[in-house]
């Protein structure tokens, strides 16, 4: 396994080697990642998947000009081949008079709990065992349920920078995971699909909460309360929370849209733009996280970036193209698509940590509102203007304390920034969720004054 | 050949038990380039092989995708892969079974004029400044623009070792553009997105020439920043075709699918009467030129127009062989991959509603408030039939008559229950708006329909008080 991550950075460094003399600056990102996974469909076992994702994405720059390729052989002369392909890209682009450098050498972080020497090894009965179980245990809970999609799988792989900066570095990193979707027959019709998904970097899987909080969300949205168009009180469970945040809010803080002038933030570093209850930091390098990794997709170290501490602005997330652009230092956000050669600025982990109380507790002093734990819609959210309009799906119906039933057609609008400000408690239960590629740690909040419109009998 | 060494592979997963093993190998041609407010962001280029296998041993799937297409490398990963189902099968009841088709041979090449990986990528640069240049003259308000151009052109391969021999040629030009106008301190933005995988990049010299996608990008962003908030609540409304579009694929186009089916809104509802008489919905995967077309499926099942509604009835599914078998209906040509990475699913096509028989007129009768929805910002459906739409173009409507424009709104609702509330479905001819489907890999899609008109209560939007 060691000699698999020191091939991999000198296939790299010979790819820098290799093409160093025919332009200005090159760098090369090789990824060699695989997945042993299994499902299971309408309660059976339906399939056990094997994949690799191996790939290079060669970026280099001749007289400003930047082009790129992406190969998924990585041998030294398909590499090579590659360089070339990215040569001709750049000689086709026109320049770039912003275009600084690629990143220099520096100090490298430290990270723990990101491998485990187990996961490479484990048989695929291994993983049939787990969502066997899973199953089972959905269906022990309540035969009623129908498990619309079960898994569970393994990943492991290996990643490798170099550029033309003399920086050279390598990584790897493992991971388990298991979810269901379930869904349940109505009176009416059908439940909303509901899931959990739970992420490990090592062979730790949570099941109790995979089987106990989908099946608890499903059994509840059996029962049908009735929503009221109002102006209310909501919990957000983090994971919808986390996907309003993504969608209508984290464009805000990307580096590239102060300099692009699009985003409403650019001129509030500082200021307070949230309820002093509120803190979100992007942490690369919380340990044993799922976005926890040495090094960025353009090879500069991970780090903590505070966004907003204390209800105030603190940051923005920086790739060191944009943060050049700025005149800052880049904070390791930059995420790069293999494939199309796009380097983007990304959160890692976003980590809002949690308050005293736990999410019942919030609940039973509530007369009336709604918990959200999923959103439909969150993507179509005005990235630029924040406002947002969503339905709650499933959305629970809080009446004196209580949980009463799951709401169809619950909608929610607003605008993402008013909402930061509205926040009135922040729960103590705090998870890991998957968010768009990222991860948010974090508990489930509580606002005043959310805009609620009910469907119509 | 190719062919000739997916067979011996297919082959030789029959010799280690396999019932059924199909080879999926394509060699694809592709660029992408991103053009940001006068600057080439990105340009890269890339040649990609590898080859999907999927095989049912024990009467369960085990599913490998490699980039080795040597014999020797095909071999092992159907080994791989016959392993893999053997471990599953171990924990399945009941085997899975496929619905029996036609073996077929046939190679259809892709004839496009332009081939878009043959154009100098300065000509697609040039194509982007342009639109650029265009979306500021047409409006001095206009202050960023990302472009996202994207092609690609290939050759798929499909071999079985029941005899399918497939070889065709695909591929695609896309255009996705997100366009920001700012004033007074308002910034907003509006998407567009064009593509077409039966043309070249002559799709962009003939149908979306750089004034035509400006025209109509820039004419979203003024009705957004002339935009008031729309109301909450539930109105009547007439939906346009995008609009009608998104909901004929997200809300009730998913229900339809039958891996979705039944865990759905639509579970035993075949046969029933779901929205009212003269309503029709389609997924047509033969239409000529749609962005969904092809002639055949991802396991050499020839596409078919499928009638999901017919005169209000539920009629039919859009299948794979899997679920073809299970529902006992006839395999539909529905069963697509993203690519060699990954396992076909059931997925959309073109999907629409048949036109009625009401004039556009008629459709806004008697209308004391209500909505006219126009331009899509995305959709999602989750299995109780409840959708969402973010609409980005919009205008209220007063009396019976075209009132002011509406920003940042989304409609929502049962599907199921809308459905049976259609009031009336207009005559017009209608464009196809492309589009991307995203059921854990993307599919492009196309999807339409002509004005349709619903009642209060059905769908509500979403709005600030």
């Amino acid at each position: 396994m060691k000699d698999k991550q020191n091939n991999l950075v000198s296939l790299a460094e010979k790819t820098i080697t290799y093409g160093s003399e025919k332009v200005d600056q090159l760098e090369v990102l090789i990824q060699d990642n695989y997945e042993l996974s299994c499902e299971l469909v309408l309660g059976q076992i339906n399939k056990a998947v094997k994949s690799q994702e191996a790939g290079a994405s060669v970026r280099c720059v001749i007289e400003h000009r930047i082009g790129s390729a992406f190969t998924n052989s990585l041998d030294q002369p398909t590499l090579e081949k590659t360089v070339n392909r990215a040569i001709a890209a750049a000689k086709a682009s026109t320049p770039d008079k912003t275009w600084k450098d690629f990143p220099q050498k520096l100090k490298a972080s430290k990270i723990s709990g990101t491998w485990d020497d187990s996961i490479p090894e484990k048989d695929p009965s291994v993983f049939v065992d787990i969502v066997t179980k899973i199953g089972k245990r959905i269906s022990e809970r309540d035969s009623s349920i129908i498990i619309g999609e079960a898994g569970t799988g393994g990943f492991y792989g290996w990643t490798a920078y170099a550029n033309t900066n003399g920086v050279a570095l390598s990584d790897k990193g493992t991971g388990v995971f298991a979810y269901a979707v379930l869904v349940a027959p109505t009176d009416s019709g059908m439940t909303p699909g509901v899931w959990s998904i739970d992420v490990n970097r090592k062979f730790n899987l949570d099941l109790d909460y995979v089987v106990n909080n989908t099946v608890d969300k499903v059994l509840l949205a059996k029962k049908t309360a009735k929503g009221q168009t109002e102006s209310g009180t909501v919990i957000f469970g983090a994971e919808a929370l986390g996907e309003l945040l993504y969608f209508a809010l984290l464009d805000s803080v990307k580096g590239e849209n102060i300099v692009r002038e699009k985003s409403k933030l650019a001129d509030k570093l500082d200021d307070t733009i949230a309820s002093k209850i509120l803190t979100i930091t992007d942490d690369g390098l919380q340990k044993g996280a799922y976005a926890t990794s040495l090094f960025d997709g353009e090879g500069v170290p991970r780090q903590t970036t505070s966004i907003i501490e204390k209800g105030k602005l603190r940051s923005f997330l920086w790739n060191c193209y944009w943060a050049q652009r700025h005149g800052v230092k880049s904070t390791g956000n930059a995420s790069r698509n293999l494939r199309t050669g796009v380097v983007d600025i990304a959160p890692t982990n976003m980590i809002i940590p949690g308050g005293k109380r736990s999410r019942e507790d919030m609940l039973s002093d509530i007369s009336s509102g709604y918990l959200i734990q999923g959103l439909q819609g969150a993507h179509s959210s005005n990235r630029e203007t924040g406002d947002y309009s969503v339905v709650g799906n499933p959305a629970f119906r809080i009446e004196d304390g209580e949980l009463t039933g799951a709401v169809h057609g619950l909608m929610l609008a607003g605008n993402a920034f008013e909402l930061l400000k509205k926040v009135v408690e922040v729960g103590s239960d705090v998870r890991s969720h998957l968010i768009g590629g990222s991860s948010l740690i974090g508990p489930s909040i509580q606002f005043n004054d959310i805009q609620v419109v009910a469907k119509a009998d | 050949m190719l062919i000739d060494k997916l067979q011996k592979a297919a082959d030789y997963g029959e010799t280690l038990g396999a019932t059924y093993v199909e080879l999926r190998a394509e060699a694809l041609n592709r660029s992408n380039t991103q053009y940001e407010d006068g600057r080439v962001r990105s340009i890269s280029q890339r040649i990609e092989d590898g080859v999907a296998i999927r095989l049912l041993a024990g009467g369960t799937w085990g599913f490998v995708s490699s980039s080795d297409l040597s014999l020797n490398g095909l071999k092992d990963s159907v080994k791989d892969a016959y392993s893999l189902a053997n471990s599953a099968s171990k924990a399945r009841k009941d085997p899975i079974k496929l619905a029996e088709i036609k073996p077929i041979q046939e190679s259809v090449p892709l004839k496009v004029s332009r081939n878009p990986t043959d154009v100098d990528p300065k000509e697609k640069i040039a194509y982007m400044a342009k639109l650029w240049e265009e979306t500021q003259r047409l409006d001095s308000r206009i202050s960023a623009i990302t472009i996202r151009q994207r092609d690609g052109i290939g050759t798929k391969c499909l071999v079985t070792n029941e005899g399918t021999q497939l070889e065709l040629g695909f591929g695609h030009v896309h255009l996705w553009v997100w366009l920001t106008g700012k004033e007074n301190g308002k910034i907003t933005g509006a998407r567009d997105e064009s593509g077409s995988t039966a043309k070249g990049w002559e799709y962009y010299e003939d149908n979306q020439t750089p004034d035509v996608v400006a025209e109509r990008l820039v004419d979203r962003v003024k009705k957004q920043l002339a935009g008031s908030k729309p109301k909450p609540g539930s109105f009547p409304c007439v939906l346009g075709p995008k609009v009608v579009g998104t909901l004929a694929h997200e809300a009730l186009g998913h229900l339809a699918e039958a891996d979705l089916t039944l865990q759905s809104a639509f579970a035993g509802k075949m046969g029933q009467e779901v929205a009212p008489k003269g309503v029709s919905m389609i997924d047509d995967g033969t239409i000529k030129g749609g962005l969904g077309t092809s002639k055949y499926d991802d396991e050499g099942v020839p596409t078919t127009r499928v009638e999901l509604i017919k005169d209000g009835i539920l009629n039919a599914l859009m299948t794979d062989r899997e679920y073809a078998y299970k529902t006992q209906l006839p395999p539909s040509g529905n069963a697509r991959a993203e690519d060699y990475r990954y396992v076909p699913l059931i997925r959309m096509r073109n999907t629409f509603f048949e036109r009625g028989d009401a004039f556009d007129d008629e459709l806004f009768e008697n209308i004391d408030f209500g909505y006219y929805c126009l331009g899509v910002a995305g959709g999602q459906a989750q299995m109780n039939a409840s959708f969402q739409v973010g609409i980005q173009e919009a205008f209220e409507i007063v009396n019976g008559e075209l009132g002011n424009s509406v920003t940042n709104m989304s409609i929502s609702g049962i599907a199921t229950e809308a459905l049976l509330k259609i009031e009336g479905v207009g005559k017009d001819t209608f464009n196809f708006g492309a589009g991307r489907c995203g059921k854990g890999q993307e599919a492009l899609i196309s999807d339409g329909g002509p004005l349709i008109r619903f009642g209060a209560g059905p769908i509500t939007f979403g709005g600030k008080a």
